[in-house]
């Protein structure tokens, strides 16, 4: 895996907040060993979003958590590095580790009702973190408790201190989470699809809020999603992760106008356009993500790609850079000569090299590929 | 609150059926109850076989000397026992503080280790540490109370001589003197309890642990021992919490064997007594009152539900 | 930088199967399984099983064969040996009285081996029956008999046991009886549960959908899943029994002396401790293994068919 040595955009110069390099986080199962996170290397610098996009199964949630050394399970392994402030994480103890957890680094959970504590009062559970990490006496970390509620846009927050997560609404919940994660000051936010388990009408308001604090606070953030969505109008960068590996990123603006991975291709017609007719039909990535035990050589996708060929199933591809900080890991990217003579081949054959049907007509359903603006998919 | 004081009528229904079936025992009685209750010395006398009819309302029918019965009892008169003389209630009363303090030192006891070792074994599940605490509560499952009795006797009374082996010194005459004898009996009653709440709490406590909330107290940086007693404890104490109260069935049923073992004036060994010695009244009395308690107490343990699970508290059901 | 580490799948919560689990019994399932299944599952359990399965044989076979096994009547005294240790005559000492203990724990497994199989019959057949005659047809019978099983087990088993044993007397057939009796209700409610868990599967729907009659379904489909998660429960149960028997020897309420059990054996040991402890330890050995067999082989047992273990 290469490694970024000059990071993006306007940041360009100032040391990364974090460094991940081939981070690889593997389970032993009855089954065999699931690669969950496969050779990862990341970076941030003070300040930046990061999108980390991907379905289900693609590793995303365990490389958060391998990020911050909350992989809960005793046959999980976790090799590589992780570079926080400087410092490294991977192999560090738990005792050390909690000078980490809640003060340099923090995390957003999926699901507030099953990550807040149902049998503890609202309040507790962001003082206990400030009376421990920050020693505040019991009224100084109540009044900042407060203070953290107000700042996340609860309502009478000295009247909800005293709730319990049930008493609360969804949005609230996740407010809360948010509240108990910033409450020690960490420079790095990890939020691991925080709108997921919220209605829709939600999710926006929480995606704005983690948006305004990271700003108000000039803190960094990871923002793993399943959704592009999410990702187009919130991050400076993206990574598209695939079986446990990072299969293209690059800038926000750049991975959307020129997506090069079949992979992000698909990922971004499956998003419904205001500017698509109406009854148009839906475009699907046919298939699922592969079984992360004993994978196969060659690329991970190409059971799944229309573009793929011989040679996708022999080699494995590895990022290349493709100008502008933009990497993909791909031999017949989208919008490259390559990439439209495989496409050719393929549908003149009727199907892929793994037998994946291709015929013209489902190409033209979607439309031919065409360059999309970040702005025209935000939610 | 509300939830718990539903089931009001319910436990009511189920003390009257307890006590109906109490008092049918004197009707398992082969011949005449009076002969019977009386002995073979006292069936002699007429007088005395009348005296325990009109007792007993003999004469009447079922319903009504059910009712009569109930009556009494419940204005606190279980009858006289005739073979001491004594009034029922009153013996009861004598002897009720010995078992219920034995009992209660056993649960505490149970709970004490249990709790910690519960939490280990599930913070450490499928180390070495847990394999050896399944393992030997398993083993303490086969270890029947008057087995561990016996065992408690042989070290730490016959061979140290630390304790002695039988006999009670009341709580107000002296209290050490008081623990001393109450010891042994709450160690072999706790043993048996204590491996089925360390298991059970075991298998609670690692659904808990690998639960969102705890991954999330960790990532707040909280220390261990705060996140498994003060995070994981109390969601996975619920069916412990239930056991405990269907378990006081086994600790009163033990408490027979164990007061009998270590000579103690309890429930239990009057119970025992009355049976050698078939006074039968006083057998119906004990018998009425330890079934009581038992669906009193685990009606207790529904109210104390409450105070673990908020959500319950506030009139919603647990779901997690 | 693993704190808190909550386990795989490799160590199970080994819940279940104990006799505090008897009043809330989780509601296994079984699957049917093919034969070759079935034959690999048997082959994976280890040498402690198969050293349990060989303990209980033993004990039936001193239970059934014990007058024509080589050893001394239980019953006669020698005044010389009293209080023997171990030695070339007595393999496991005497007791008081100087009667061979190897000879009376080999006759006194015919006590508890009597008392628990019928006990544990009588339970079985008529709890087992009962609950998943209501839990297959539901409704009024339903309600009707798991109220009564509240209601019995609203008592505290050993205490009604004592107190019905005062007023009818006791021999062993009474006391197998009575514990089979009092026993019925949680029968009931482990097969009930099974009964429920298994009328939601995938095949009994399908029995349903192919036509099948009732009866057909209970018997064909419903009882040959519910038997053995009973039959697994009935093991741990007979080791109730044991010590319940043992308990009612210590009591001096079993069985009349001077026929051996092994709770009667250990009651008898307790005035000879500092000078004899012998004469506790091989009558507690023998019920200590037994019912930790009979736990191990039920637990075991209980796993294998309960659908969320086995693996499938």
């Amino acid at each position: 895996m290469t490694i970024d040595t000059a990071p993006a955009g306007s940041s360009a110069g100032r040391p990364p907040l974090l460094a991940v390099d081939d981070l690889r986080t593997t389970f032993d199962t009855p089954r065999g060993t699931v690669v969950a996170v496969d050779g990862v290397s990341l970076h941030l610098t003070e300040g930046e979003t990061l999108g980390i996009v991907g379905e289900s199964g693609s590793g995303k949630t365990v490389l958060a958590r391998s990020v911050l050394g909350l992989v809960t399970s005793r046959s999980a392994l976790t090799t590589g590095s992780v570079r926080l402030q400087g410092r490294e994480l991977v192999g560090l103890g738990a005792r050390a580790m909690r000078d980490v957890w809640g003060v340099q680094a923090a995390m957003v959970f999926q699901d507030p009702m099953t990550a807040l504590n149902g049998t503890m009062r609202v309040g507790r559970q962001i003082t206990e973190s400030l009376r421990y990490h920050l020693d505040m006496g019991r009224s100084e970390a109540r009044d900042t408790a407060v203070a953290l509620l107000r700042s996340v846009g609860i309502p009478e927050p000295e009247a909800r201190i005293r709730a319990y997560p049930h008493q609360l609404s969804g949005g609230m919940r996740q407010r809360v989470t948010i509240a108990i994660a910033l409450a020690c000051g960490p420079r790095l936010l990890v939020a691991d699809e925080p709108t997921t388990a919220l209605d829709v009408t939600i999710q926006k308001q929480i995606l704005d809020l983690l948006g305004h604090q990271t700003r108000e606070r000039a803190m960094s953030m990871i923002l793993i999603t399943h959704d592009l969505g999410v990702v187009a109008g919130r991050t400076d960068r993206i990574a598209v992760m695939y079986a446990g590996r990072v299969v293209e990123r690059g800038p926000t603006r750049t991975l959307f106008r020129a997506r090069r991975h079949h992979y992000t291709d698909g990922m971004l017609r499956c998003i419904p356009r205001l500017a698509q007719p109406g009854h148009a039909r839906l475009s699907v990535i046919p298939g699922r993500p592969p079984d992360l035990v004993d994978l196969p050589a060659g690329c991970p996708f190409a059971p799944r790609c229309r573009a793929a060929r011989p040679r996708c199933l022999v080699e494995t591809p590895t990022l290349v850079e493709a100008g502008g900080h933009h990497e993909h890991a791909c031999f017949f990217p989208v919008g490259t000569p390559e990439g439209d003579d495989a496409l050719a081949r393929n549908r003149a054959a009727g199907a892929t090299v793994t037998g994946l049907p291709v015929d013209a007509e489902t190409e033209d359903a979607a439309g031919p590929p065409r360059p999309a603006d970040a702005s025209e998919v935000a939610v | 609150m509300r939830q718990a004081l539903r089931r009001l009528p319910t436990m009511a229904a189920t003390l009257l059926v307890v006590s109906f079936l109490t008092f049918l025992l004197t009707g398992l009685l082969p011949g005449d109850p009076a002969v019977q209750i009386l002995g073979p010395e006292g069936a002699n006398d007429p007088e005395a076989v009348a005296a325990v009819r009109a007792d007993l309302r003999l004469d009447d029918p079922l319903p009504a000397r059910y009712a009569g019965w109930l009556g009494d009892a419940l204005t606190g008169d279980l009858g006289r026992s005739y073979r001491t003389g004594q009034p029922v209630a009153e013996a009861i009363g004598e002897r009720l503080p010995v078992t219920v303090e034995v009992g209660t030192l056993a649960v505490v006891l149970a709970l004490a280790v249990a709790i910690p070792l519960g939490t280990f074994s599930a913070f450490r599940a499928g180390g070495p540490a847990d394999r050896v605490i399944t393992g030997t509560s398993f083993g303490l499952l086969a270890v029947p109370n008057f087995m561990m009795a016996i065992l408690l006797i042989w070290i730490l009374a016959e061979t140290l001589g630390w304790l002695p082996a039988t006999g009670w010194v009341r709580l107000t005459d002296d209290p050490v003197g008081n623990l001393r004898t109450a010891i042994m009996p709450a160690l072999a009653l706790a043993t048996g309890e204590l491996a089925v709440y360390t298991r059970l709490l075991r298998a609670d406590m690692i659904t808990t642990l690998q639960q969102d909330s705890i991954t999330m107290a960790r990532a707040k940086g909280m220390p261990t021992a705060r996140i498994l007693f003060r995070h994981a404890l109390r969601p996975s104490s619920f069916s412990l919490m239930t056991v405990v109260g269907l378990q006081v069935g086994a600790i009163i049923g033990g408490s027979v064997v164990i007061e009998t073992l270590f000579a103690l004036p309890g429930v239990g060994r009057l119970l025992v007594d009355s049976i050698l010695q078939r006074d039968l009244i006083m057998v119906q009395g004990v018998a009425l009152v330890i079934a009581i308690s038992f669906v009193v107490i685990n009606f207790v343990v529904d109210l104390l539900y409450t105070l673990l699970d908020p959500r319950i508290r506030h009139g919603r059901p647990a779901t997690a | 930088m693993a704190a808190l580490q909550p386990l795989d799948d490799t160590a199970r919560p080994g819940a279940g199967g104990v006799p505090g689990d008897a009043v809330t019994p989780e509601p296994p399932g079984r699957v049917r399984r093919g034969r070759s299944g079935r034959r690999t599952r048997a082959r994976r359990r280890g040498a402690a099983f198969w050293l349990a399965v060989a303990w209980l044989v033993t004990v039936a076979v001193c239970a059934l064969a014990a007058e024509w096994l080589p050893v001394p009547d239980p019953n006669v005294p020698d005044v010389t040996r009293r209080f023997d240790p171990p030695n070339p005559d007595n393999l496991l000492g005497a007791d008081a009285l100087g009667r061979d203990q190897l000879s009376r724990v080999v006759h006194a497994a015919r006590v508890s081996l009597v008392v628990s199989v019928s006990a544990v019959t009588i339970g079985m057949v008529v709890g087992g029956t009962l609950g998943t005659a209501v839990g297959y047809l539901r409704g009024r019978s339903e309600r009707l008999v798991m109220a009564t099983v509240d209601v019995m087990a609203a008592f505290p088993g050993l205490v009604l046991l004592l107190a019905v044993l005062a007023f009818v007397g006791r021999s062993l057939t009474v006391i197998s009886l009575v514990i089979g009796l009092l026993s019925i209700p949680i029968y009931a409610r482990v097969a009930r549960a099974n009964t429920l868990a298994v009328a939601q599967r995938e095949f009994v729907h399908a029995a349903h959908t192919m036509g099948a009659r009732r009866s057909r379904i209970l018997f064909r489909e419903i009882v040959p899943n519910v038997v053995p998660a009973v039959a697994a429960f009935a093991l741990v149960a007979m080791g109730l029994v044991i010590v319940i028997e043992g308990s009612l020897a210590l009591l001096g309420l079993s069985i009349e002396p001077p026929d051996p059990t092994w709770g009667g054996m250990i009651a008898a040991s307790k005035p000879n401790l500092d000078r004899a402890p012998h004469t506790a330890l091989v009558p507690s050995a023998a019920m200590f293994l037994t019912v930790l067999s009979l736990n191990f082989v039920g637990d075991t047992l209980r796993r294998s068919f309960d659908v969320k273990d086995a693996g499938l």
